[in-house]
């Protein structure tokens, strides 16, 4: 099995190489890149099977000798992570929003290799090739974020040129910490920055750069300066996947190599609530539901990063599972407003109105997500946000948890902003057709997303194997290091 | 100790050319970082070891595996940097000429206000 | 408490009732939150009674507006005399409301200040709860009695009132007449209201309740709110006069509006700079952290290991020196074309440096990389502007200049202290002792790219060409706006050189990449210098049909590179091996190659440099013509 580790990668790359040859049929680059990702979920899912139980499977690429062969391993968290990535592509492959988009011939491949970057960068356990990986990622958003020209050319250029940035400084500290312990191997590197400092610095390094393309505050304005203007579906994309990838990196290097030391809590918990707060705030200020949505993405990666900085089993339990639920959650809300924009060809909250009658099953999609976003019972995101204030709260960090409930406050009033300017009241403006193919995958991610929170059960115990896994990652070490 | 000069005075030209108005010094600050970390790159693996690394080699051989990290960086960089140069190209707007002001991105913030696409 | 406050200054029957709810939902919750037994009982009791008495009163109330037209205590009164049923039964809740005997809510109220009384979480907390409790209930007595009052005192002067028809006011008859049986004969909820609290709290034994204690605390505490409410009523003129004069509070909804725009507002303000147009804003933060990390690093590391070895050797002091004044140049520097140069000599300078640091491959790669860039840059350039535009105010730019030297301060400092501290690595000792022996190449660092580390080659040849397809889309966009540039002419200079060197360079390219395993070369060498010439034509022919390799398209280029580089990567899984196992042993089965599959994996490569070279010539000269592009996508 875990031969087979390296086929989310390699899959959706050798297909999209194939549709590159073939730039015209549209209906082969639908059938083809559905069909491949649905062959990865597959994957993933038996993945989770199998690392449920705490089992990490890991396979040296190349077959050569430990000390320099590059490793894949896969342990709950970074199985769940494919699963739930390859859950987001599907969706966003299927819904064929706005006319142009997926139209050009570039964009079902390069969501594949985009896609087989992001797993990628789950699965393998070297720094370097992290690097590499979130480069192959990086480059097909880069195109992607342009396709369409016009204004989105101004913003491509920030995004290009924040994300360029975010990888160089990665860069210089993946060399820093060469240069320090002479390995890129997180199985080199098992607590090397606990037992020395100058690890913990060039390292820090690696960390920094992460929170910038995780948009953690104070690094997080580039973020809704340049997704709303991506295209719809390629918009939904990136919320699923892309900072998800610095944000899984964040959690894994800062468990592997710092062990989760204690010396840091407080600058990373600073960081979560910073970003908490002003996510939601800026979510409030904003006049379209794309930028709404976008800020919002800010303020959840505090809370994930809340449940990180205690670094105890519930709140890493917690934080797992936030990451899961909001990132099904979310996508459902940014294929809402892709759906919304295509049929009326904006998304800004004044020009709005009457959504809930023109198209009453998007207007149950988004409330189901918005509600869950909100953390209302018995919405999955209910579970994760209570799992997290409990987690917290056990900790004694009673600020944290009034920065948590208030911010969830904040989330619900800026729900009900969308809600009301845009779903509530008289229709206004254009009444654009939705088609029903373009509501379904929305539909259905918030289906799933809603399911998880009376049956929270089955992701709580993968969460907490995922937590365990983080806690004492002697099991995902041993693996690596093919002992 | 040269390498870390030569890193300190890159990243400094670098950065000053970052910050400043133009795409066109945006993209050669990109480069010039690019040059910055392959020399710290170079330096991890320790230049007190200065022979090429061809098989059969000695106490001063230099370690190979940053080598090939500056190699995979700068095939990177280099993509990254024509891409840059594309978008600085489709910048260029019906007329001619000295468009480079504009090119800094007022019409692009404009239409950044809106959001919606017309 | 502030329920009881506000109901007392409502002239509208139906605020009166609701912010009266509020007091006594307020109350009820109060009493839960003493947590023993008889509080529990209390407060299901008084919930039961509230819910009689309330229920009845917003009923009559319904059938007062019905019938009067009014809600407005000041506008009612004497209506007894109009509808004395109404009038009786509204008394009756009212009594209950305000916990007059013999009524269910002085039983209510008994057991809650009984309860309360018993509060002892901090000392004095049970008197201080006893007569907060005593401080509502009077307030309530003065609200019902004001109530009654109000409407039903005094004379008929609203014409033509009838009495309801019954049928209207029989099920609010039903409740008060109830509020007031249940008094007397409190025993028979009693069981039910003990069974009501062992399910809340199963530990503990709720008390009997009864209608009669005797003369307890709280009959004393019922007789003291009686008397205070009957005389904040008698007093009421100037009570009134009192509450006007406090601060009037502004509807809460208001406040709450207003509080909602300032958060608005707030959340706009920290959006704005998310609009800045250009990265520059962007880049700033990020940087600002970099000098902030070296600091803090600065304090808190301990002292370091002594460098190994000597780093610095003589020629170093002279590239260093010519380095910086390059860099002092391209940071003055306003033409354009001056800075494209100057960057390109400071890329020759360092491959220079690299050639004396042992890293042949990387020096030949950095050259042809920073000739391939020159060369489209000037293409992109053609038809700019040739000059950088304005440097910002002198401020702006001295900021810049102090980041920019804190930014280089720090990382030289990091290089300096995180790096050549420590011996030969162990994957390098291991590679220069095995990269040999199980490749079978003499250049090491040639064998980690398309061997050990293949996959990063791969990932890096996906990066490439992702650009490739990138530019072109790009570039179509471009076009497609329908621009039409007159081509330039063919130089006849370069069409000499293009003509004398790009065969030989094809060979020698050829001949890089087939040796790159054993000396330095290897795909990505060996493709760069072929897309040097394929440059070299471009500019020479200008962009027109270029002979040689003015036919290589760039899409065949990337999807063989690609299909290549994977495949051969796959190929290794069916027989057991792991992805991207190279070498003799690569295929399935075995199968005898004169050749290490490494070289077809390098040969994808090749084909793919190639292809993003191809794409970045022809589609990024702005004096392209669509026509002269030739390949559509």
């Amino acid at each position: 099995m875990s031969r087979l580790l390296i086929l989310p990668f390699a899959g959706p790359l050798l297909t999209a190489a194939l549709l590159f040859a073939a730039p015209r049929r549209h209906t082969a680059h639908r059938v083809a890149g559905l069909a491949v990702t649905a062959a990865v979920l597959a994957l993933a899912v038996a993945l989770l099977v199998l690392t449920r139980d705490g089992t990490v499977l890991a396979e040296r690429i190349g077959g050569w000798h430990p000390l320099v062969a590059i490793g894949f391993a896969a342990d709950a968290f970074s199985a769940l992570m494919v699963t739930v990535c390859a859950l987001v592509v599907l969706a966003c492959l299927a819904t064929t929003a706005a006319p142009g988009d997926d139209h050009d011939p570039l964009f079902v491949p390069l969501v594949l290799v985009l896609s087989a970057g992001a797993y990628g960068a789950f699965l393998t356990a070297d720094l370097f090739n992290l690097f590499v990986l979130v480069e192959v990622m990086l480059v097909p958003s880069y195109v992607l974020v342009a396709l369409g020209g016009g204004t989105r050319l101004g913003a491509a250029r920030v995004y290009v040129a924040m994300n360029l940035l975010a990888s160089t400084i990665l860069l210089a500290g993946v060399g820093l910490v060469y240069g320090v312990t002479g390995s890129v191997r997180l199985g080199d590197l098992a607590a090397a920055a606990r037992t020395s400092p100058t690890v913990g610095v060039a390292a820090g390094v690696v960390l920094l750069a992460l929170a910038v393309k995780s948009a953690v505050v104070p690094w997080h304005d580039w973020l809704p300066r340049t997704y709303p203007e991506a295209p719809p579906v390629v918009l939904a994309l990136f919320s699923g996947l892309l900072t998800k990838v610095g944000l899984y990196a964040l959690i894994r290097v800062y468990a592997v190599v710092y062990d989760g030391d204690p010396a840091y809590h407080w600058v990373i918990g600073t960081a979560a609530m910073l970003s908490m707060v002003v996510g939601v705030l800026g979510a409030l200020g904003e006049a379209t539901m794309r930028r709404v949505l976008t800020f919002h993405m800010v303020s959840q990666i505090g809370y994930v990063l809340l449940g990180l900085a205690l670094f105890t089993a519930a709140s890493l339990a917690a934080a797992v599972f936030y990451l899961v639920q909001y990132i099904l959650v979310k996508t459902a809300l940014f294929l809402c407003a892709a759906a919304v924009h295509t049929g009326h060809r904006t998304d800004r909250l004044d020009r709005l109105g009457g959504l809930a009658t023109l198209h009453p099953m998007l207007a149950l999609a988004f409330a189901g997500a918005a509600l869950s976003l909100a953390g209302l019972p018995p919405f999955s995101g209910f579970v994760a946000k209570f799992l997290l204030i409990r987690a917290v709260g056990d900790a004694g960090q009673w600020v944290a948890v009034t920065v948590a409930v208030g911010v969830s406050l904040l989330t619900l009033a800026s729900m009900l902003k969308i809600w009301g300017a845009a779903f509530w009241g008289e229709p206004s403006g254009s009444d654009g057709a939705v088609p029903a193919r373009v509501v379904l995958p929305a539909l259905t991610l918030t289906i799933v997303s809603l399911l998880l929170g009376p049956v929270a059960q089955p992701l709580l115990g993968l969460a907490d194997t995922a937590a365990a896994g983080l806690l004492d990652p002697d099991a995902y070490l041993r693996a690596v290091n093919g002992r | 100790m040269t390498a870390a000069v030569a890193v300190g005075v890159l990243v400094a030209a670098a950065v000053h050319l970052l910050l400043q108005r133009g795409q066109l010094r945006v993209i050669l600050g990109f480069v010039l970082l690019g040059h910055a970390v392959n020399v710290l790159l170079l330096s991890a693996g320790g230049l007190d070891r200065r022979t090429p690394a061809f098989d059969g080699a000695g106490e001063d051989t230099a370690d190979p595996l940053p080598q090939a990290f500056a190699l995979t960086a700068i095939v990177i960089s280099f993509g990254i940097t024509l891409y840059l140069l594309g978008l600085l190209r489709a910048d260029v707007p019906a007329g001619d000429g000295g468009e480079e002001e504009t090119a800094d991105g007022r019409s692009a913030a404009e239409g950044g206000e809106g959001g919606d696409e017309r | 408490m502030l329920g009881a406050f506000l109901a007392l200054r409502q002239y509208d029957l139906k605020a009166l009732l609701a912010y009266s709810t509020v007091s006594q939902l307020g109350l009820i919750v109060g009493v839960i939150g003493v947590g023993t037994p008889a509080s529990d009982a209390a407060a299901i009791l008084y919930t039961v009674a509230h819910a009689l008495f309330k229920a009845t009163l917003f009923m009559l109330v319904g059938i007062i507006d019905h019938e009067a037209g009014s809600r407005d205590i000041r506008e009612l009164s004497g209506l007894h005399r109009a509808m004395p049923a109404t009038a009786l039964f509204t008394a009756l809740a009212a009594a209950t409301m305000a916990g007059l005997p013999p009524t269910i809510g002085f039983v209510g109220k008994e057991a809650i200040f009984e309860a309360l009384a018993e509060a002892h979480h901090l000392r004095l907390s049970g008197q201080l709860a006893a007569g907060l409790g005593v401080l509502a209930a009077v307030l309530t007595f003065a609200y019902a009695a004001r109530l009654v009052h109000g409407v039903f005192t005094g004379p008929l002067r609203q014409q033509g009132l009838r009495s309801p028809r019954r049928s209207f006011v029989a099920p609010a008859a039903v409740a008060a007449i109830l509020t007031t049986a249940l008094g007397p004969s409190v025993t028979l909820l009693s069981p039910i209201v003990q069974r009501a609290a062992n399910d809340a709290r199963p530990q503990g034994e709720p008390p009997y309740l009864a209608f009669w204690h005797g003369f307890t605390v709280a009959l004393g505490l019922s007789a003291l709110t009686v008397l205070l409410g009957t005389l904040l009523f008698v007093f009421r003129a100037r009570t009134d006069r009192l509450l006007r004069r406090l601060p009037t509070t502004t509807p809460f909804a208001v406040r709450f509006e207003a509080g909602r725009v300032r958060l608005l507002h707030l959340g706009a303000l920290l959006a704005r700079p998310a609009r800045a147009a250009g990265p520059a804003t962007f880049l700033l933060r990020p940087l600002l952290a970099v000098p902030l990390l070296a600091v803090v690093a600065a304090v808190g590391l301990g002292p370091l290991p002594p460098p190994v070895g000597e780093a610095t050797r003589p020629g170093d002091a002279v590239l260093l020196v010519l380095l910086m004044v390059t860099l002092a140049g391209l940071v003055t520097v306003r033409s354009a074309l001056g800075a494209v140069g100057l960057t390109g000599t400071v890329g020759l300078l360092l491959s220079v440096w690299f050639v004396t640091a042992g890293a042949p491959d990387v020096a030949l790669t950095l050259l042809l990389v920073e000739v391939l860039t020159t060369i489209v840059v000037m293409l992109v350039l053609r038809r700019r502007s040739p000059r950088l535009p304005p440097r910002g105010s002198r401020r702006a730019l001295l900021a810049g200049a102090v980041l920019a030297g804190a930014t280089g301060l720090a990382a030289a400092a990091g290089t300096a202290a995180l790096t050549g501290r420590r011996d030969l690595s162990a994957p390098g000792r291991y590679l220069l002792a095995e990269a040999g022996p199980t490749t079978g190449g003499s250049n090491v660092v040639n064998t980690i790219l398309v061997e050990f580390r293949a996959l990063d080659t791969l990932g890096e040849s996906v990066v490439l060409a992702v650009v490739a397809v990138g530019l072109v889309s790009l570039a179509d966009r471009v076009t497609r706006t329908g621009r039409d540039l007159p081509a330039a002419a063919a130089d006849p200079v370069l069409v000499f050189a293009h003509r004398l060197l790009a065969p030989v360079m094809l060979v020698v390219s050829g001949f890089l990449f087939v040796r790159g395993h054993e000396e330095i070369g290897g795909g990505f060498i060996g493709a760069l210098l072929a897309g040097t010439a394929v440059g070299l034509g471009h500019l020479a022919y200008a962009g027109t049909s270029t002979p040689l390799l003015g036919r290589l398209r760039t899409r065949p280029l990337l999807v063989a590179g690609l299909l290549l580089c994977v495949g051969v990567g796959l190929a290794a899984l069916p027989s057991g091996r792991p992805f991207l196992t190279l070498g003799k042993a690569g295929l399935p089965g075995g199968a005898a190659l004169p050749f290490s599959t490494s070289l077809l994996f390098d040969l994808g490569v090749y084909l793919i440099v190639l292809g993003l070279i191809v794409a970045a010539v022809r589609r990024l000269d702005v004096s392209t013509r669509p026509a002269a592009t030739g390949e559509r996508r």
